[in-house]
């Protein structure tokens, strides 16, 4: 594959914050040698816990941050020499960039357009506005706003550039059901097949239709990069089937309702989630669902995705997958792959050489 | 091979004009914002002026205390004073804001916005002291200088074509060296965060070496320190104490001749030449810092 095909390409980056400056510089590893390639065009999701390394990652291919080793090119230029030309050609949106709150909307649009020149289109800001029904606050000042709309301004900003390559980090935060789903069609008609978006979300249900790839970090490690659509090979299921039961079930109950699918059975409050490996198992979790109908309010069918991975990393899994630490319990360098292997092993879920990742399904401790 | 090599050359100067002409926006644009919100902010605008009538109060009233400004100046105390007081209204305000600029930013949260839109620390700092200018602009010509001259405190009728230029170079001159010294101080804060005390302290010093609270040529007598009379010497050399030194002669009616102005002109255009070159090199090299340490959003 070319260079000029891929949007980004990382090869062993790394990247380090102090934990001390004084008396003796001392630092934390957040990204080792993490390594991927993603294509122009494609829509990737950064999936990984809490701390994993994400919004950093996605900071350091925005050009906010400086990598301290590795190599890291976005849409052909070098982050470290041309961080001026990646920044016209890629937006960052994220909860944590905010605005001049004494500026009106207009202001702050105006404003950024005037910036972002000659990239910027305020059509696109607008249009989309109008679509999130916001184009009457337009001349309010931001700090009348709410969260969810303060989230409307910042994706209007970041699409008003019309840049190669999205980095969206947590774009849904503090928006409703109901934008949540004009933002997601709105993306998907207005995002073209050019434009490279790189995500993070944890609302599975909306990287699921947004992304076809995913790129899975633990502890600023990439444990797996893959397409959506080859997931079911990766996972040692096939369906999921999600029933809501009408009261909290105990694990035990569980057993007891659905003897066969004890050891494939996850639950989450008022949900359990079943998992087949194939259609006969599916077609014997479905007859058992019926024979307790009276305990459950409904059940959705589906096939594996990317929600699923968030699935697998509910269970303390891959979250889980411990880096070699030191005697003070500092991370100190990236483990191995048998020691990774081995970890893996210990929390569950097996490694095959050939097809990656397996996750088995399992019940919650 | 020759017009191979100049175009090159155009190429290089042409690419150069292009990026300043592209900074040049950008600090227009950023300054144009910064007035935008500061004039939101009308309850401090007031406060500002009121704080500037404070100190012309409390400088009178001191002036008087002191008497005669002393040295060479022929000046007394209470014009001397209220000068400085002026000098510095101009300049100290837009040094003030500028420190508070970078922490400002993070702490609202838009200064990974500004760098994501290749807005530089530079531009932030140098937008902030462009717009804060232009408010203190029109507080100090238009509100500050009128009123003094209508006090007598200062005779603009008595001030010569040459000195006049040589007052307003020195003015703009002197605003160039705080711009490279409030950029310098102030990018300080992407690396150490809070760096109030510190501007504070380099803001007094500077303040007191132009003879801001009280003249220091009275302390030169035989009867001092040697020590001390070292020290105020060698403030005597800091480009805003020459600065301070030809306003005061010239608005102030003391005593002064165009080639002892020039001299003076002369001391602050290489202090502040030395340090543009200093900020440049600071500034340039603590923002590459912080975005290995990741500290250019924290505050």
């Amino acid at each position: 594959m070319s260079k000029e095909e891929n949007a980004i390409i990382a090869r062993k980056l790394s990247k380090r914050f102090p934990r001390k400056v004084f008396p003796r510089l001392e630092y934390f590893d957040v990204l080792r040698d993490v390594s991927f390639s993603i294509k122009k065009g494609e829509r990737v999701a950064l999936i990984g816990s809490n701390g994993s390394g994400k919004t950093t990652l996605l900071k350091t291919m925005a050009t906010i941050y400086l990598p301290d080793s590795g190599d890291l090119l976005i849409n052909g230029y070098d982050v470290y020499k041309h961080a001026e030309k990646i920044a016209s050609h890629t937006t960052l949106i994220s909860p944590a960039l905010d605005f001049q709150k004494k500026l009106t909307l207009r202001q702050t649009l105006r404003f950024f357009h005037s910036i972002q020149a000659p990239y910027g289109e305020l059509d696109i800001a607008l249009d989309f506005l109008k679509r999130m029904h916001m184009e009457y606050l337009l001349d309010k000042r931001l700090e009348s706003f709410s969260e969810g709309q303060k989230a409307i301004t910042r994706i209007a900003i970041g699409m008003m550039k019309n840049p190669d390559i999205f980095f969206l980090d947590e774009i849904t935060t503090g928006l409703d059901v109901n934008r949540k789903e004009d933002l997601v069609d709105f993306l998907k008609e207005n995002i073209s097949s050019e434009q490279t978006i790189v995500m993070v979300d944890h609302d599975p249900l909306i990287v699921e239709r947004i992304c076809d790839s995913y790129i899975l970090l633990s502890r600023g490690v990439v444990v797996k990069q893959g397409r959506a659509k080859d997931i079911g090979k990766e996972l040692a299921y096939k369906y999921e089937v999600m029933v809501i039961m009408k009261d909290r079930p105990e694990f035990d109950e569980i057993v007891m309702l659905f003897p066969d699918q004890a050891d494939d059975v996850l639950i989450d409050g008022h949900v359990v989630y079943f998992r087949a490996e194939d259609e006969d198992e599916l077609y014997s979790i479905i007859e058992r669902l019926r024979l307790n109908r009276e305990t459950i309010t409904k059940y959705v069918v589906s096939l594996v995705d990317l929600s699923n991975i968030y699935h697998a990393l509910k269970p303390e899994t891959i979250n889980e997958i411990r880096t070699v630490e030191d005697e003070k319990g500092l991370p100190e360098r990236t483990p191995t792959f048998d020691e990774l292997q081995e970890i893996i092993r210990l929390f569950g879920i097996m490694i095959d050489t050939k097809s990656g990742v397996k996750i088995p399904p399992r019940k919650l401790p | 091979m020759i017009s191979e090599t100049k175009t090159i050359q155009e190429s290089a100067l042409h690419f150069r004009l292009r990026w300043l002409k592209k900074q040049i926006r950008l600090i227009v644009l950023m300054t144009w914002r910064n007035l935008q919100v500061d004039f939101a902010y009308k309850f401090q605008l007031l406060v500002d002026l009121s704080w500037i009538a404070i100190d012309i109060a409390i400088f009178t009233i001191w002036g008087g205390l002191i008497g005669e400004a002393g040295g060479d100046t022929g000046l007394d105390a209470t014009t001397y004073l209220l000068v400085t007081v002026t000098f510095w209204v101009w300049l100290g305000k837009a040094y003030d804001d500028t420190i508070l600029a970078l922490q400002d930013e993070a702490s609202r949260g838009t200064i990974g916005y500004l760098v994501t839109n290749n807005i530089s620390v530079n531009t932030i700092l140098v937008a902030r002291f462009v717009a804060s200018t232009i408010k203190t602009t029109i507080v100090t010509f238009f509100i500050l200088i009128p009123s003094l001259a209508l006090f007598g405190v200062v005779d603009l009728g008595s001030i010569s074509l040459q000195a006049g230029i040589i007052v307003l170079l020195s003015f703009f001159i002197s605003w160039l060296f705080m711009l490279a010294f409030s950029t310098l101080v102030a990018s300080l804060t992407i690396v150490f965060k809070r760096i109030g005390a510190l501007a504070g302290m380099l803001h007094a010093g500077l303040k007191i070496a132009s003879g801001y609270y009280f003249p220091l040529s009275r302390f030169l007598g035989d009867d001092v320190h040697p020590l001390v009379r070292g020290l105020i010497k060698i403030s005597f050399l800091l480009p805003t104490t020459q600065g301070a030194e030809i306003t005061r002669r010239v608005l102030g009616g003391g005593n002064y001749s165009v080639a002892t102005l020039l001299t003076r002109l002369m001391g602050l255009l290489i202090g502040t030449v030395l340090m543009i070159v200093l900020a440049f090199l600071v500034v340039y090299r603590l923002t590459n810092l912080s975005r290995y340490w990741g500290t250019l959003e924290q505050y």
